[in-house]
């Protein structure tokens, strides 16, 4: 009579051993679970706030990279004036072109685009890229003339100035 | 837990990225760009610069900025390379125990120290991006890089304040970003052609592992020869018409160099590019204009002997591994040159393969180490790797029109919600059909399904609120429910099928619908013209009814002319003549809504209820989204 019990509380027990052991497994499963889905939510509510922060960025420099492009037309546009023929100097013809230059120069400064002033300046890295060096009676440093105009929105250097830097006399 | 950054340590630049959401993303540095020049100098004032600003004042400071110090970590003194880079480099290679040091500022440092100053402002824009401490890092080494290379990388890491959790190949790291470490026995070729160097790797997926059978390459090859190769062209067409040569004006130099690289970039997308520089010099005689095209194939030609350049080592690279070009499963590109057409042209020639090209491959490599260490930190596993639905799932709307809910390539799980409504007055039920297809007509769609929502409360048309949900879970089981806001009543539907389609039956729908998109959009925009016309119709009739004795006479009588105009043309295809006849209409209709207000002047509104429901069923209860072709016949059976 009792061999049978036996048998069954045997059973029973071990019954009750893989139940145990798979609660186990379905619990850590169900941890791994939440903090796999916990995770992705945190990822993705950090995303939102990036993606906002991005956002106003971008919206205070969405023009940049239209200027950017925009920028070696202004610079030919500079040089045409600069080389101007001394014959055309007091043509009326002359004189519009100079002012349609002016209205592309008030454009930039209507969209918050600023020119780096570079000669005479210390040179930093932060606004100008150099581009050669040369012995001059100038201090070491300072910057002696620019190849190419630099530009800032706001804060931002858009485009660091191409420079030559005085180096010292030997 | 915090994240684990990827980073990619590059000869001449260097790229980071992380795992979010089981996805690599790239991070931007502290200047907003996606790489950061990978040199490091001290500058005449003593102060320590990274990446960028280092580059821009390398020219003034040649003696105190180090660059490419990738090519240094972990040899000694007396290694070849070493002793080749001593005669280029500008900076000074001394010799210390057991390996090199370079000199910069009035110190000397280990490779390791100057790596570990480029792996330090990583660490600290990838912290600011992110808002939080990031401690673990998986770091990339050339497959060619020896345990002492691999040991000094680990090191800089430390010296950097990373726990660095692995340091893993290049090509590794590259397959790892396409998903290639799943397919055991399979051969990857990594094609890496970048700034300064060359290298090409043959790989064999194993058992969790990725094995380099094979590297080979050409340290001393990338895009600055492609440039300059481009540049000198120009100089020589310029010199050829204009007898004036370029090379020691400075000023001309910059904005050659300029143009070149846009050129470059250029014909990669395009056969012809003009290279136009006006007054980029002057003499004696004038100001001289730089304006020559460039054609795709003579900038091929140009570099046809680099490109080819790269095969040698390809070949070999093969013979290496043992293995024939026609062993090779997948090959891979990456670095910016792969961009160029004729790069991914020869490539292709010779593996007899289209390769993979579709990440961005200055980032690809960067991408593979956040993978790597998203595994290690168990963010990345397969089953949490989230399908996308590969056709558009919708509603069939007023007109026969299919009203897209959850739109093509959307990331499932996914649910949608929009609120649709009647099209006839009294409308009892709606009929929603699922569909499923990019096409503009529901027809052309396939029909997953469909029911039938009653009981709608009498109401005249685009006033009830018909809420349909779709709600796409993560096996693609799609349920559609749609429930009447007035009275709480609702139906849905489950489709278990949603995806049932083969690959070829998709593949035939989305190009289906690319080859319909045209004829499709002009069949839509018909519907949608009458759609418009009917509301305007209806929408005037009503308001004649309801004011029309506020106006005058004669102005109710052009009124009603036109709606009659209208009504006629309404039903005929000439979608021109009921653009024209619905203007008119809701020109004239103008002068209820300008008499309804002067006669409000001197009169307190009455009916204050009634009016804000006509507010609210302009703005929700958009007429064109919803309603069935049944109900609409219906409306008409009524009439009759």
């Amino acid at each position: 009579m009792s061999t049978p019990k036996e048998k069954k509380s045997k059973k029973s027990i071990s019954q009750k051993k893989d139940l145990n052991k798979e609660l186990e497994e379905r619990k850590k499963q169900a941890e791994e679970n939440l903090a796999g889905w916990q995770r992705a939510k945190a990822d993705f509510v950090n995303y939102k706030k990036d993606q906002e922060k991005y956002l106003n960025e971008f919206r205070k420099y969405a023009s940049e990279d239209m200027i950017v492009k925009l920028l070696p037309t202004i610079d030919s546009f500079q040089l045409a004036i600069d080389h101007l023929p001394k014959d055309l100097k007091n043509s009326d013809w002359a004189e519009g072109i100079i002012c349609i230059k002016s209205q592309f120069d008030n454009f930039l400064k209507d969209v918050g685009v600023e020119e780096i002033k570079s000669v005479g300046e210390k040179f930093d890295p932060n606004l100008f890229e150099s581009v050669g060096e040369e012995e001059s009676d100038q201090e070491e440093g300072i910057i002696i003339s620019e190849i190419q105009k630099g530009y800032k929105i706001y804060e931002k250097v858009i485009r660091p100035a191409k420079v030559k830097v005085a180096k010292k006399d030997n | 837990m915090s994240k684990i950054l990827g980073i990619d340590l590059g000869t001449t630049n260097c790229a980071m990225a992380i795992v979010e959401a089981g996805e690599p993303r790239v991070l931007e540095n502290k200047e907003g760009n996606r790489t950061t020049p990978s040199v490091v100098a001290v500058s005449k004032s003593g102060e320590r610069l990274v990446g960028l600003l280092a580059k821009r004042q390398a020219v003034t400071n040649p003696e105190n900025t180090v660059f490419s110090v990738k090519r240094l970590i972990g040899r000694s003194f007396e290694d070849k390379e070493i002793q080749e880079d001593i005669k280029l480099v500008p900076f000074k290679i001394v010799k210390a125990n057991g390996g090199v040091k370079v000199k910069m500022g009035d110190k000397e440092h280990t490779p390791q120290e100057i790596s570990a100053m480029i792996l330090q402002k990583l660490k600290s824009d990838a912290e600011e991006k992110l808002g939080e401490k990031i401690t673990e890092a998986v770091i990339t080494v050339p497959a060619y890089f020896n345990d002492s290379q691999r040991q000094a990388t680990k090191d800089a890491g430390k010296i950097a304040g990373f726990d660095v959790k692995r340091i893993i190949n290049e090509p590794t790291a590259a397959a790892l970003a396409y998903g290639f470490n799943k397919k055991k026995d399979e051969k990857i070729v990594v094609y890496d052609l970048g700034g300064g160097t060359f290298d090409v790797s043959v790989l064999e997926v194993g058992d969790d592992t990725i094995e380099v059978k094979a590297t080979n390459g050409d340290t001393h090859l990338g895009g600055d020869d492609f440039d300059q190769k481009i540049m000198n062209w120009i100089a020589e067409e310029f010199k050829k018409e204009q007898g004036v040569d370029l090379s020691k004006d400075q000023m001309a130099l910059q904005r050659l160099k300029e143009a070149a690289e846009k050129a470059k970039h250029e014909l990669s997308s395009s056969v012809e590019t003009e290279i136009n520089q006006p007054f980029i010099t002057v003499d004696e005689s004038g100001p001289k204009h730089l304006n020559i095209k460039m054609t795709r194939a003579k900038l091929e030609e140009l570099v046809d002997e680099l490109v080819q350049g790269t095969l040698e080592p390809c070949k070999k690279a093969l013979e290496d591994a043992k293995f024939s070009v026609g062993d090779i499963n997948e090959v891979i590109l990456v670095g910016g040159m792969t961009r160029m057409p004729v790069v991914q042209e020869t490539v292709k020639k010779f593996f007899g393969k289209e390769p993979h090209k579709g990440i961005n491959p200055d980032e690809v490599v960067a991408a593979g180490a956040a993978i790597q260490g998203g595994v290690l930190g168990g963010e990345v596993r397969d089953v949490l790797l989230l399908d996308v639905t590969p056709l558009s799932l919708g509603i069939e709307t007023l007109g026969g029109v299919s009203s897209k809910l959850i739109e093509k390539n959307t990331t499932i799980p996914a649910a949608k919600t929009q609120i649709f409504s009647t099209a006839a007055d009294n409308q009892p039920s709606v009929e929603i059909n699922v569909l499923q297809g990019e096409r503009e007509m529901a027809q052309d769609n396939k029909s997953l399904g469909r029911f039938i929502l009653d009981g709608l409360p009498p109401a005249p048309r685009g006033l009830p609120q018909v809420e349909v949900t779709f709600d796409i879970d993560a096996n693609g089981i799609l349920n559609v429910k749609a429930k009447d806001k007035a009275t709480n009543k609702e139906q849905s539907i489950r489709i278990e099928a949603s995806s049932g389609l083969s690959k070829e039956e998709i593949d035939k729908m989305q190009k289906d619908a690319e080859a319909h998109a045209d004829e499709d959009k002009k069949k839509r925009e018909k519907i949608e013209i009458k759609n418009n016309a009917d509301t305007l119709v209806y929408t005037t009739e009503k308001l004649l009814r309801d004011a029309g004795d506020k106006i005058k006479a004669e102005d109710k009588k052009t009124i009603e002319e036109k709606v009659e105009a209208l009504k006629k043309v309404k039903e005929s295809d000439d979608t021109e003549a009921i653009k024209k006849a619905s203007e008119e209409l809701s020109l004239e209709a103008q002068k209820i809504g300008a008499a309804m207000y002067q006669q409000q002047a001197g009169q307190a509104p009455d009916g204050g209820e009634q009016k804000k429901e006509e507010d609210k069923g302009p703005v929700e209860g958009e007429y064109e989204d919803v309603k069935n072709e049944e109900k609409k016949d219906k409306k008409d059976d009524d009439k009759k």
